[in-house]
């Protein structure tokens, strides 16, 4: 039976999600090729530099927090009712949605307020650029922050249903191994609490009262501080949805069985432990940390890359086996028997390749030493691009193709546009991605509008910064034609008549190595929160209690502008 | 938005350097703890933000003799040098800090012209006195905060009025039809030299235009009517040297402040060649009552509104081509159960060609794979540190 008719409210959850995420998507993409054609001069007659960082701020919520965010909760709804075989506790999942549909409005407005010429709303500036990271003390309008509280909040929430659904399902099926979908999500939540706190207290308890006026002044050291306990996990909040698709769905989609149940569980676990206490090697550059608390940050990250390339092996071994499967031999021919025709497939298996590529430069960027030749130019963009830039939403859009069929009970339009998209996606993130990363190595400034100086030119040593700009704008026209291709197959699928046989099916065969040859203790979930908050405790508590030590909001800074 | 920003900083220094400085609002009027209590001449914080220098009289009229400062309280920016200036009055003065501070001009002076001056870089509050005659109120703060602003949107913004009063400067000039043409807002305006008007090639044109503070106007030569040239009327800025008759020939200058600028040809003066460029919007108001409101910016980005107009006119064709394209992929009637709903089913799932259990399974070709990763990032990382890194010129070579 058809997921749509099997969980009908469910379904009608995940839709809900899934339109959010798209129109998020649509409008990020669009502010996306607006930068990628003026910083690289190619095109500046859509905004002036100065609103520059009005679109990138919009870029980079509407995305990386709005699109992921809502994709994988609708991604998730549909993981835990799918394996737990039960609807989701559906008042719980729907106010999540509709706190989390309020946060994103506000902060859209607060954004495009900026757009439109920072109207005076409630005795503040209609205005947010902010950017992503939302450092004190560039100041946004109230509004913004509370958006982005209320997003966070209605995650938690959304959590709550999935911790529901799993409560009644062990209470009628005591002494069972938690199935793997709602094993990872659950794990993942787990993480997701421990780590937005830090964000929370920063704009509850600091940004929040600031903008407002209520207090003059915050600790800029401290607000960054808790932005990035939580701005590094929030990377593995959109890459666990990517590795539980890998996990589960790819390997039957390449035609084999998932090599190992007991090495995913520990894969996430592995997560929870590790995703926090890393933060600080977003801030090797800061003064004001002592190197000590740097050092940990950056071992700890090392540590980090373990479950990644774990990931690497189980996934590529299970997709191996699929090709087996379908009758292929050798060390490398085997590649060519799969079925590179699927847009789930190829779409996955791009965003893990491109993973790959996007695992090297994270390395670079976790050593303290190497940090220093690339913190804050264009190779850090080219860095996150391919890790939540593709191997999130390239995966996030592959895997619709096969989901959203399911989830309407309406067959994919425009096969053959669907087929085409993950390659152009991964062509145009090739070129840009590729580019930035070598521009960042020749100095080239990200968040910049203009990245030109008077009586300096930037020079690259194999190629030059004009075929670097070149790149990175047809780079960006090929990404955002790969987005609209993607809207459109959407649009037409949703529009399309229900019924009738759809081209995909959610069998799942059983792993080769199952649940049954893990330890039990892997699902224990209390003791590995409690050592994931032992480790958070060691890297984040003497920082911590030396920056409130000096009074919680000094040194301080008022908002900027004043 | 910042450019607005940039563009009322900059209509903020023009102001400010017009002498137009009004004082603080009541919000931001800082608190000086009864400081001026004794102090006869003071009424407000004199906002003179956006400013590089601020002279204050030491020996101004006041507290019943020539015993004060002039302005007493007065906000500057950071960054702002303040200079006192004795005007020689009511004997020997000084400036020195009230307390611990950085202001000390040393003996006492009475000489007329003679100037003490410091440059403030912190923000703050700096109290300061005159030690011989503190006791009669002689006292006097700065206050440094950044910004300058809020204050006056009315005064900052203040230019000439809507209808600038020309003073019968356009009488005799043919092609002045009595607007001055608005431009504020535009980053360069062009002017032509040698425009049709007063009986022959003798004319600029526009004659007269308003421009943002800030804005560049370029005056381009047409080739007709002779030599030409741009020169201010009586003192002023413009000056574009010997009359040129070549088309194309170009003279720019950027006007930073607010002002009526005049200007004339030379040559053709007398038969009236002359023009103006009105520097900085009329006051916020109509009638010019000075309680100039901030003009409600509303504009938003061009594209912008292209976009929707075009994105409003095609949603009814991609409306029709949508509804065309669902009628079109109907399902058949047949298909169609009690209920009018067709019934969905997935796709069989294919058996696989080669059944490979957990032990006839080796992922050999994923250990081919991880060995061919490892040996790729290998080379990334000589490329990037030794080709790309270490091949341009190093702070250490």
């Amino acid at each position: 039976m058809v997921f749509v008719d099997e969980y009908p409210k469910t379904s009608k959850l995940v839709r809900s999600e899934f339109i959010v995420a798209f129109v998020a998507l649509g409008i990020g993409a669009l502010f996306g090729i607006v930068q990628a054609l003026h910083r690289t001069g190619m095109f500046r007659g859509f905004v002036s530099s100065a609103d520059y960082y009005t679109l990138l701020t919009g870029h980079g919520v509407l995305l990386a927090l709005v699109f992921t965010t809502f994709f994988i909760a609708g991604l998730f709804a549909w993981g835990v009712t799918n394996s737990l075989e039960r609807e989701l506790p559906q008042r719980i999942a729907w106010s999540a949605f509709w706190l989390m549909l309020t946060g994103t409005v506000l902060a859209a407005v607060a954004i495009l307020g900026g757009v439109f010429g920072a109207p005076s709303v409630f005795g503040h500036d209609l205005e947010a650029d902010v950017l992503f990271t939302f450092y004190a003390p560039m100041k946004a309008h109230p509004a913004f922050y509370v958006g982005a509280a209320l997003i966070i909040v209605g995650s938690w929430i959304a959590g709550l249903a999935y911790f529901k659904a799993l409560w009644a399902w062990r209470a009628e099926n005591p002494g069972e191994r938690i199935p793997l979908k709602t094993f990872m999500i659950v794990t993942t939540m787990l993480m997701w609490y421990i780590s937005t706190i830090g964000v929370a207290v920063e704009v509850v308890v600091f940004l929040i009262p600031w903008s407002l006026g209520l207090i003059s002044q915050v600790d800029p050291l401290l607000t960054r501080t808790l932005f990035w306990y939580f701005g590094h996990p929030v990377v593995y909040f959109w890459l666990m949805p990517a590795y539980l698709v890998w996990y589960t769905i790819l390997p039957k989609l390449a035609g084999g069985r998932l090599f190992s149940d007991p090495l995913a569980r520990i894969v996430f676990v592995l997560f929870l432990l590790l995703s926090t206490p890393v933060g600080f090697h977003h801030q090797y550059v800061d003064p004001g940390i002592p190197e000590g608390f740097k050092f940990i940050a950056m071992t700890n990250t090392m540590f980090l890359l373990l479950p990644s390339l774990l990931t690497a092996f189980t996934v590529v071994a299970s997709v191996e086996h699929g090709a087996r499967q379908r009758g292929g031999e050798g060390y490398f021919n085997w590649l060519r028997s799969l079925p590179w025709g699927e847009p789930a497939f190829a779409g996955c298996m791009l965003a893990g390749l491109m993973f790959a590529a996007g695992g090297f430069s994270g390395m670079i960027n976790a050593g303290m030493n190497i940090n220093y030749l690339i913190h804050n130019t264009l190779w850090v963009p080219g860095h996150f691009h391919l890790t939540v830039g593709t191997a999130f939403a390239l995966t996030a859009m592959a895997i619709s193709y096969w989901l959203v069929p399911q989830i309407t009970g309406k067959k994919l339009q425009r096969r053959s546009v669907a087929i085409a998209q993950p390659y152009v996606w991964f062509v145009g993130m090739a070129l840009m991605s590729n580019a930035m990363h070598r521009a960042g190595l020749a100095g080239i400034p990200r968040r910049t509008a203009e990245p030109t100086y008077d009586e300096f030119a930037f020079e690259g040593l194999v190629g030059t910064v004009a075929e670097m700009r070149l790149q990175i704008a047809i780079g960006g026209l090929l990404l955002f034609l790969g987005a609209v291709m993607f809207l459109a197959v959407m649009a037409e699928t949703w529009l399309a008549h229900r019924g009738g046989r759809l081209s995909v099916n959610s069998d799942f065969p059983a792993p080769l190595s199952g649940p049954e040859h893990s330890p039990r203790i892997l699902d224990n979930y209390k003791l590995w929160t409690a050592i994931a908050l032992v480790l958070i405790v060691i890297a984040y508590g003497p920082p911590l209690a030396s920056m409130l030590a000096d009074g919680v909001t000094m040194p301080g800074s008022p908002p900027i502008p004043v | 938005m910042a450019l607005r920003r940039r563009e009322f900083v900059q209509t903020a220094v023009a102001g400010a350097a017009l002498g137009a400085a009004g004082t603080v609002t009541a919000q931001e009027e800082p608190d000086y703890g009864g400081w001026f209590d004794d102090v006869s001449n003071y009424d407000g914080t004199v906002d003179k933000r956006g400013q590089d220098t601020v002279e204050i009289a030491v020996g101004a009229q006041g507290n019943n003799g020539a015993f004060a400062f002039a302005p007493p309280a007065v906000m500057v920016s950071p960054g702002t040098e303040v200079v006192w200036t004795w005007t020689g009055e009511g004997g020997g003065h000084n400036v020195v800090s009230d307390g611990d501070g950085p202001l000390d001009s040393g003996e006492l002076v009475s000489e007329q012209g003679a100037t003490y001056s410091y440059t403030f870089e912190s923000e703050g509050m700096f109290k300061y006195v005159c030690e011989p005659h503190v006791g009669l109120g002689m006292k006097g703060a700065v206050v440094v905060r950044p910004g300058g602003g809020s204050s006056g949107g009315g005064t900052a913004q203040q230019g000439p009025p809507a209808n600038p009063d020309y003073g019968g400067w356009f009488d005799d000039v043919s092609n002045y039809d009595g607007e001055t043409l608005d431009r504020t807002g535009q980053d360069s305006v062009e002017i032509a030299v040698g425009a049709q008007g007063n009986n022959g090639a003798f004319a600029f044109d526009p004659p007269a235009v308003r421009v943002s503070p800030g804005t560049e106007v370029v005056f381009t030569w047409t080739g007709e009517g002779g030599g030409h040239n741009v020169v201010s009327d009586g003192d002023g800025p413009l000056d574009s040297g010997d009359p040129v008759a070549e088309a194309g020939t170009t003279y720019s200058y950027t006007f930073e402040e607010t002002g009526i600028y005049k200007y004339v040809c030379e040559p053709h003066l007398s038969l009236g060649m002359k023009g103006a460029v009105v520097v900085g919007g009329p006051p916020g108001g109509s009638g010019g009552g000075g309680g100039g409101t901030q003009r409600l910016p509303v504009s938003g980005p061009r594209w912008l509104l292209t976009g929707s107009v075009l994105f409003a006119f095609f949603t009814p064709l991609l409306y029709a081509a949508a509804m065309r394209h669902r009628e079109s992929t109907r399902p058949p009637q047949d298909l169609v159960g009690e209920d009018g709903t067709v019934p969905v089913e997935e796709a069989t799932a294919a058996d696989p060609a080669v059944e490979l259990g957990h032990e006839e399974f080796d992922p050999t070709g994923t250990a081919a794979l991880v060995a061919f990763y490892f040996v790729l990032i290998a080379l990334l990382w000589v490329f990037m540190y030794f080709v790309e890194f270490l091949g341009r010129v190093s702070v250490i070579g």
